[in-house]
């Protein structure tokens, strides 16, 4: 039963939806559904440094109460100081590092996962893949060494991960 | 059927990565700054230098932490007595360990043939791909510089530039 045809009255549309990811962070986003198969999702994240945004589309090839479905997504955290959340998760208050201190992300997901429920709640819970890009600052710090005739300079190195990618949450329909 | 699932699960494990990782710096570069080099009598065309560099501090960070140092590009910029490589023919500069019982070869890392020498600077491009990491971690560096051409009668000194690409990557397998 795959049913990819405009909403029809029973479909929802419109709705708010919540969910906590790697590396999508916590996020709450405003959800349309153009054609009943497809959801569009633009929200605002926290990944615990700052916000940021993400967009993305999933694919509900059924309308059936649980079902697959294949969602990407994209998204960004700029930069922020991050030492705040280390020190909070370590409880140490001593805790700088200046390699924290300008940390944000760009990041795409592909994802598979299964929805429960219809309307007007949707529980899902997806996993598949990401690639998150980033550039890290003040990793090269000038040797303070007056004696030495050699100078060094270093880029900021660019830093690329390929992982795995969780995301769960809910979707509330609203319309 | 879940035993076939399971067989299949722990056939595709090992082809799993869980996190790859991979860093670039894209450029790091030293420059060791007044090499001289002394008056060359009449006739003389061909002339050779070389320094020995030991503070090598963020190389050294870099090659421990196990990075690639690629070589990249090299510079020579002219820091005194002469305001143009107009004389240079061809310009090559050569890496090798100052360590004396290494074994590591000498490496041909950056040169020119007919150079373009107009200016006060001469980039080298890089004539050997090679990870220069070993040698870093030898503990000092040995930077040969010579030139062909109608050498200068009077003495000279050039600052010298040595830049590499950096790489580093890292898989987590279950």
């Amino acid at each position: 039963m795959i049913a990819t045809g405009v909403a029809s009255a029973d479909s929802p549309v419109v709705g708010v939806m919540t969910d906590v990811g790697v590396p999508d962070g916590a996020t709450a986003s405003v959800v349309v559904r153009p054609v009943r198969a497809l959801r569009v999702e633009l929200g605002v994240g926290h990944d615990g440094a700052g916000p940021g945004v993400r967009a993305g589309l999933t694919w509900i090839p059924l309308s059936s109460w649980i079902t697959p479905v294949i969602s990407i997504g994209a998204g960004r955290f700029p930069e922020r100081n991050a030492n705040p959340v280390v020190r909070m998760v370590t409880g140490d208050q001593t805790f700088e590092s200046p390699v924290l201190d300008k940390f944000g992300y760009d990041f795409a997901v592909a994802r598979v996962g299964v929805e429960m429920g219809r309307r007007p709640v949707t529980f899902f819970i997806h996993a598949g893949a990401t690639a998150v890009d980033g550039t890290l600052h003040n990793v090269f710090t000038q040797s303070d060494n007056s004696m030495s005739q050699v100078t060094v300079s270093s880029s900021d190195p660019h830093v690329r991960v390929i992982g795995v990618s969780v995301d769960l949450g809910f979707v509330i329909y609203l319309h | 059927m879940l035993r076939s699932l399971a067989i299949a699960g722990l056939m595709l494990t090992p082809a799993c990565t869980l996190v790859d990782v991979q860093a670039e710096v894209q450029q790091t570069c030293m420059t060791y700054p007044g090499m001289q080099i002394e008056a060359a009598p009449p006739g003389v065309t061909h002339l050779s230098t070389n320094v020995t560099i030991d503070q090598l501090d963020a190389f050294h960070g870099l090659a421990d932490q196990g990075f690639t140092l690629d070589l990249e590009s090299g510079q020579v910029a002219a820091a005194s007595g002469v305001s143009s490589f107009s004389f240079i023919q061809h310009a090559s500069v050569s890496l090798a360990s100052g360590d004396p019982d290494s074994t590591l070869p000498s490496l041909a890392a950056f040169g020119c043939e007919a150079c373009d020498g107009a200016g006060d600077t001469l980039v080298l491009p890089k004539i050997t791909a090679a990870d220069v990491a070993p040698y870093v971690k030898s503990g000092s560096l040995v930077v040969s510089v010579d030139f062909g051409g109608q050498a200068p009668q009077m003495p000279w000194s050039i600052d010298i530039t040595v830049c590499t690409t950096d790489t580093i990557s890292y898989s987590l397998a279950p």
